[in-house]
């Protein structure tokens, strides 16, 4: 346990980098703020045993004036240096989280694209962005607490000394049973529970997300809702779960603590009771009731100690959980890229023997998949769903990495490119491509940044997407997302479109179930796909076998492996998987058809 | 009243929300009177030893103190087990209601509010508010009202010990909470900036992370982690401003509350 704390620290200092130092510094100040608040409750020691030397004949005591002012004076110092340890602390804690979420972006950049298709970007979001702030409590407050706690402890221990280590001893007991009680809930069987705890809070997160996203569709189908079902299974096991932590574990050693915490001083009855004779009988009375006088106040600095103790506890739990799901994040996989990239030789597109396996998954998604695509050629990949088609087209500009065999661009394996050079070369439309929220200029030029007004707005033009400008109030320049400028599924494709033509990569990655978005837009969006596909090497994921008949080859995925290969005519006569699926689609045309005539 | 229905608005609370909220806050009270009450055998037990000291009275007998102790042990023990199940045991079944109740709630919604807004960033404000509200419910609002009602509790009753006393001890928390509620209005501004600058980092991040397709097949990496740099570092600064501009108020206040018992000592002199 311990031991992991202290990594968890070294883990976050690390992140602090230049700013490592003044967190120490904080600290440093911290531990003399400390022993500056304690020097008044010398000063009233002082105070006291002047006035019980004297007692009941007050006014000789003539020093305690100058003893007041120094304790003020200790006093606000403390104060202020505390104030000022704190501003350290919390410079180096705001740079932290800063660093963190730098560090964190700038990881997930090297992460292999197909990762984000898994990992939602609101929960990855959350997870940097949320975390990265729970740090900070802890470092801004909590770890300059545990010095300034320690601190004292140890001054308490030296000060037992100086004035009567029995008394002192019976404070400290009360701060020993505080400490250890909290220690409890963090230990054994008790950690494995907050660690349910923990993980039935992320589970309701994560089902609230789906709840949220689903209950569109579910409005849409009139369906029942089954998402909240989940959510709200998800929601009641947190409830239980927290009460059982807190109310099961946390319940009685929470109450132990606060007991000794606030009644630091209960030991010092006892002890007192018991020294009292002994220093009557020896004389030195006055002596023992300054020092009780002295370990009563004392005792009100302890409880405060020990609740900054506490509160740095939870700090603790926070920042571990918090850089748990920080490293979650720096988990995430990374593109490997080569020390010595090559340049791909032409514009071909070659799977050797490829397999590959989604991670939790025991039946590859591709398996030993064979076949190559000229430079200039264009070659659809069809099949049932679950076939295979997505995950090989995605192997292409590496949103994933084959497990096994290799995929060459250009005759050179594609991880042995550098991953700029490969993006150069590849330009892909998929399902989930997505427009920025900015003008729609600077969405198209995303792709090629250095291109003049002139240059999108033929890619534009050939992407069929006058029409779109047209109407928009201020042509290329509309913010895409603002009142009123929304674009269909179907207009926003033809941007997208745009993007891929200007970008005027040689090899083009294409999902073509795009065009099923927007009826109205079909026969534009067939037009960009003319223009994006012409002279070009062309990888296709078809959904309908009307577009893939002009095809150079058709490769046929099924379970994962190349079922059939061949031109549209090659494929019909030999009646296997795709004769069949061209006559199933065929008839269900034929269906369409006949609806739209009766309907008529 | 204290748990009127601005209250219950204040902190969104159900009617057993309010119910718990006054339970946490009695449990409070008691606790913090009990403590008070185990700061009374120190006190009577320095009495007896300054008659001892100045007037040669014998030694006080030890059974009493002793019982004294240990029934405050027992109390103080029962109580802040009570207060916890008031606090903590009692929210979870209370935040359990409103999470679901806000769940069926959002299922009502027209569907174009769906189409407005980003899914998933909606249901993170809401989850991490109810996350905020259970905090709030556990931790703060029976301590906090529960610390009100016995800080004047005690303070009548050091007035009946003796005014001028009373005043000396006391005179910081009226100074130390006007200088809070004072400079609430500086921190509240201060906390828009935050959290402006907050969002915005929250949004360019999952800007970018939504469009990571895109910024990759363009090759921009560079170009968006150095606006989002930015950012973040603009987040950093107004951090750093308003600590440094609320954080001088809340210290100022602690050492007016601190310092608060020092006259006394100087006044006795006298």
């Amino acid at each position: 346990m311990k031991e992991k704390k202290q990594s968890d620290l070294s883990v976050l200092l690390d992140y602090a980098g230049s700013y490592k130092g003044l967190t120490f510094l904080g600290l440093g100040l911290s531990a003399v703020a400390m022993l500056l608040g304690m020097a008044p409750y010398i000063c009233i020691w002082l105070v006291a045993r002047d006035l019980i030397a004297v007692a009941p004949n007050w006014t000789a005591a003539t020093e305690i004036g100058r003893y007041g002012w120094m304790a003020f004076a200790f006093a606000v110092t403390g104060i202020a240096v505390y104030f000022a340890a704190l501003m350290c602390t919390h410079l180096a804690a705001f740079r932290t989280a800063s660093n963190i979420r730098k560090a964190g972006m700038a990881h997930l950049m090297k992460a292999p694209l197909g990762f984000f298709d898994s990992n939602a970007s609101g929960l990855l979001r959350n997870r940097l962005d949320g975390a990265a702030s729970e740090t900070e409590t802890l470092l801004a407050h909590n770890l300059a607490d545990i010095v300034g706690s320690a601190t004292m402890f140890l001054a308490m221990i030296v000060l037992m000394f100086v004035f009567d280590w029995r008394m002192g001893a019976a404070c400290l007991l009360a701060a020993v049973i505080s400490v250890l009680s909290m220690f409890t809930m963090m230990g054994g069987k008790n950690a494995k529970l907050m660690q349910e705890y923990q993980a039935a809070q992320d589970v309701m997160s994560k089902a609230g997300t789906e709840y949220v996203r689903g209950i569109p569709v579910v409005k849409v189908f009139q369906q029942t809702v089954y998402s909240f079902k989940a959510f709200k299974e998800a929601i009641h096991d947190y409830s239980a779960k927290a009460e059982k932590f807190t109310v099961g574990v946390c319940k009685v050693p929470q109450s132990v603590n606060l007991t000794f915490t606030e009644g630091a001083f209960i030991f010092l009855v006892p002890v007192a009771l018991f020294l009292a004779p002994g220093a009557l009988a020896k004389g030195n009375f006055a002596e023992f009731v300054t020092d009780f006088a002295f370990y009563a106040a004392f005792s009100a600095i302890i409880s405060t100690a020990l609740a900054r103790i506490m509160f740095a506890a939870s700090g603790m739990m926070l920042a571990s959980t918090a850089l748990e799901r920080i490293a979650q994040v720096m988990a995430a996989p990374t593109l490997s890229v080569t020390d010595h990239p090559k340049m791909p030789a032409d514009n071909s597109v070659e799977f050797t023997d490829v397999s590959f396996l989604y991670d939790g998954v025991d039946v590859p998604a591709i398996n030993h998949v064979s076949f190559k695509v000229e430079a200039g050629q264009t070659v659809a990949l069809v099949g049932p769903s679950g076939g295979g088609k997505t995950t090989a087209a995605s192997l292409i500009p590496r949103f994933w990495d084959a497990s096994s065999g290799t995929v060459a661009v250009g005759g050179v394996d594609v991880r042995e490119t550098d991953p700029k050079v490969l993006m150069d070369y590849i330009a892909f439309v998929f399902q989930n491509n997505r427009l920025f929220k900015t003008s729609i200029l600077e969405n198209v030029r995303a792709a090629k940044p250095d291109a003049t007004r002139e240059e999108v707005r033929a890619a534009l033009s050939a992407a069929q997407c006058d029409d779109i400008l047209e109407k928009l109030p201020d042509g290329m320049d509309t913010v895409i997302g603002t009142e009123g400028t929304c674009l269909s599924g179907g207009e926003q494709q033809r941007v997208m479109l745009a993007r891929a033509i200007l970008k005027d990569a040689p090899i083009v990655v294409l999902d073509e179930a795009t065009a099923f978005a927007d009826p109205e837009n079909e026969v534009l969006i067939q037009k960009a796909f003319a223009a994006l596909t012409k002279g070009r090497t062309v990888i296709m994921i078809a959904h309908r076998l009307s577009t893939v008949t002009g095809a150079d080859r058709i490769i046929v995925l099924n379970d994962g492996h190349v079922e059939e290969e061949g031109t549209h005519e090659n494929l019909l006569q030999a009646e296997g998987l795709y004769a069949r699926m061209w006559e199933d689609y065929n008839r269900a045309a034929k269906w369409h058809i006949t609806a739209a005539e009766e309907m008529e | 009243m204290m748990f009127g229905k601005e209250f219950q608005r204040k902190y969104a609370l159900t009617d057993q929300g309010v119910r718990n909220t006054k339970t946490a806050t009695v449990w409070t009270v008691i606790v913090n009177l009990v403590v008070m009450g185990g700061m009374g055998i120190l006190y009577l037990m320095m009495m007896r030893y300054m008659d001892t000291l100045t007037a040669g009275a014998p030694l006080p007998g030890s059974a009493l103190f002793i019982l004294m102790a240990l029934v405050f042990i027992a109390l103080s023990f029962f109580t802040h087990m009570q207060q916890y199940r008031a606090t903590y045991g009692l929210v979870y079944a209370e935040v359990e209601s409103v999470r679901i109740g806000l769940a069926e709630r959002l299922r009502k919604l027209p569907l174009g509010y769906f189409a407005k807004r980003d899914l998933a960033d909606l249901t993170e404000t809401i989850l991490g508010d109810v996350n905020r509200l259970e905090h709030v419910w556990s931790h703060c609002l029976g301590y906090l009202y529960g610390a009100f009602i016995s800080t004047a509790i005690i303070a009548a009753s050091l007035f009946c010990m003796d005014w001028r006393m009373a005043i000396s001890c006391l005179w910081g928390v009226p100074a130390a909470f006007a200088l809070l509620f004072g400079s609430r209005k500086n921190a509240r501004h201060y906390a828009i900036i935050e959290k402006d600058a907050g969002i915005q980092v929250s949004d360019g991040i999952q800007k970018t992370l939504e469009n990571i397709r895109e910024i990759r097949a363009a090759n921009q990496q560079e170009r968006f982690l150095a606006e989002l740099n930015g950012k973040i570092d603009r987040h950093e600064k107004t951090l750093l401003s308003g600590e440094l501009a609320c954080g001088i108020f809340v210290n100022a206040a602690s050492v007016i509350m601190r310092l608060g018992w020092r006259p006394p000592s100087l006044r006795e002199q006298a």
